[in-house]
């Protein structure tokens, strides 16, 4: 008879437990992995609507220069206008030293915003900038980083190659504005 | 014992808890670890690698160890589409393999001198036995935002991690329209059968951006977690087996 209760508990916390879950899922971010994902695109965030060019339109036909309410609770902060474009078109960064390696990465511009960065060489792999063709697409949810206790063996971590990203990327930009 | 040397201009580090581990046995896993850089390092002039690439011999002359490599590097080229490319620009440069070939290596070496429970890490990638019967080694999976900060905590034993990202300055780098980073990966980390494949899928999951995720998916022996530019965490779904509870 105890271990009938046990059990019916273990049944019972088991569903508790899913449907937390499910109601965690619902408020969590998804990230779909789409094949057009892989050239690396810069995308406009939910946030940021107002400013960006790809945004839906709104409801009123008639143009305001007034957010709607809706778009300024999700707005957190004041979005500058859109100035100092780049020109279209695409730039090759210089080749920078990443300790490793080198890196060499490549802008591509279009109607005046960063949509890519290509990377032309990457310290470990000389990696091409080449779609890849997604047999399986999983619908993976993302969820905040939470930082964990640090009773560990060993850690494992992106390498130094930062600043020589940041040195080509922004080579490549300059010859863009 | 705990041993930590500079190799391949990296920190490297070898633990053995086995009753008989030995300073000499360790020893043998740098030693090995420096033959492997002698021979395929693209940064010294003088390497066989160096060699063959100016010129100077050709695959003819080519060691059974140099054609392994060879050989792993167009593997691993088919097996990601291109991401990963040795050959890039009609050169040679296997770099991106060598660490995680060194690694799974010296692994091999402390079995083959009867070692169960060992730790083997170069630069953050790594190899692990068992740490005692049943357990694991836990391994920390850094923010590349703030590297001090550890945002996973996986348990390892028999299997090999490695990451490849952009640690640090990744946020300084934004497509100033939309504000948001201008990469969609900050960091990936690949769990596999040994640190020789974990080296290779990280490598090529990184460029392909969350496309990548998608990649260590399909490969069902293997499992990923990716820090998204936008500073939010990602598990594949074989992720969740090696993942310690969080705030222990």
């Amino acid at each position: 008879m105890k271990k009938y209760a046990q059990f019916t508990l273990v049944i019972v916390a088991f569903f508790l437990l899913v449907w937390i879950r499910q109601g965690e899922s619902n408020s969590e971010h998804t990230v779909a992995l789409s094949p057009q994902q892989a050239s690396l695109v810069a995308s406009a965030p939910p946030g940021n609507a107002i400013a960006s060019p790809a945004a839906p339109p709104p409801s009123n036909p008639t143009p305001t220069p007034t957010p709607t309410a809706a778009a300024q609770t999700t707005t957190p902060t004041p979005t500058p206008a859109p100035k100092g474009q780049y020109r279209d078109g695409t730039y090759t960064g210089s080749v920078a030293d990443a300790f490793y390696g080198n890196m060499q990465v490549q802008a591509v511009i279009s109607g005046g915003r960063l949509t890519a960065v290509n990377i032309l060489q990457y310290p470990n792999d000389n990696g091409t900038s080449r779609s890849i063709n997604s047999q399986a697409i999983p619908i993976l949810q993302s969820e905040a980083l939470q930082a964990q206790s640090a009773n560990i063996d060993m850690v494992s971590g992106a390498s130094a190659s930062s600043p020589a990203f940041q040195q080509s990327l922004q080579s490549a930009l300059s010859q863009a504005s | 014992m705990r041993m930590t040397r500079t190799t391949m201009a990296m920190p490297a580090a070898v633990t053995a808890l086995d009753a008989h581990a030995s300073a000499d046995d360790l020893g043998r896993v740098f030693h090995l670890f420096d033959e492997v850089d002698q021979k395929f390092s693209v940064f010294r002039d003088e390497s066989p690698v160096s060699k063959y690439r100016r010129g100077e011999r050709t695959r003819d002359s080519f060691d059974e160890e140099e054609r392994h490599v060879w050989d792993l590097c167009e593997q691993t080229k088919r097996e990601t589409d291109g991401y990963f490319d040795a050959f890039y620009g009609g050169t040679y440069d296997p770099t991106g393999l060598v660490k995680g070939y060194a690694i799974r290596r010296g692994a091999e070496l402390l079995r083959s001198l009867g070692y169960r429970q060992f730790l083997i890490e170069i630069a953050g990638d790594g190899e692990a036995g068992e740490k005692s019967r049943g357990t694991g080694w836990k391994v920390g999976i850094s923010n590349p935002f703030n590297t001090r900060e550890i945002v996973k905590v996986v348990q390892l034993s028999n299997c090999g991690i490695a990451t490849s990202g952009i640690a640090e300055h990744l946020d300084h780098i934004v497509d100033p329209h939309t504000h948001q980073p201008a990469h969609e990966l900050a960091s990936i980390t690949v769990i596999a059968q040994d640190a020789e494949e974990a080296d290779r899928f990280a490598t090529a999951a990184f460029s392909m951006g969350t496309a990548g995720l998608a990649f260590v998916e399909q490969h069902t022996h293997c499992a990923a977690y990716a820090v998204t530019a936008d500073r939010r965490g990602v598990a594949t779904t074989r992720f969740k087996s090696y993942e310690v509870a969080s705030n222990l």
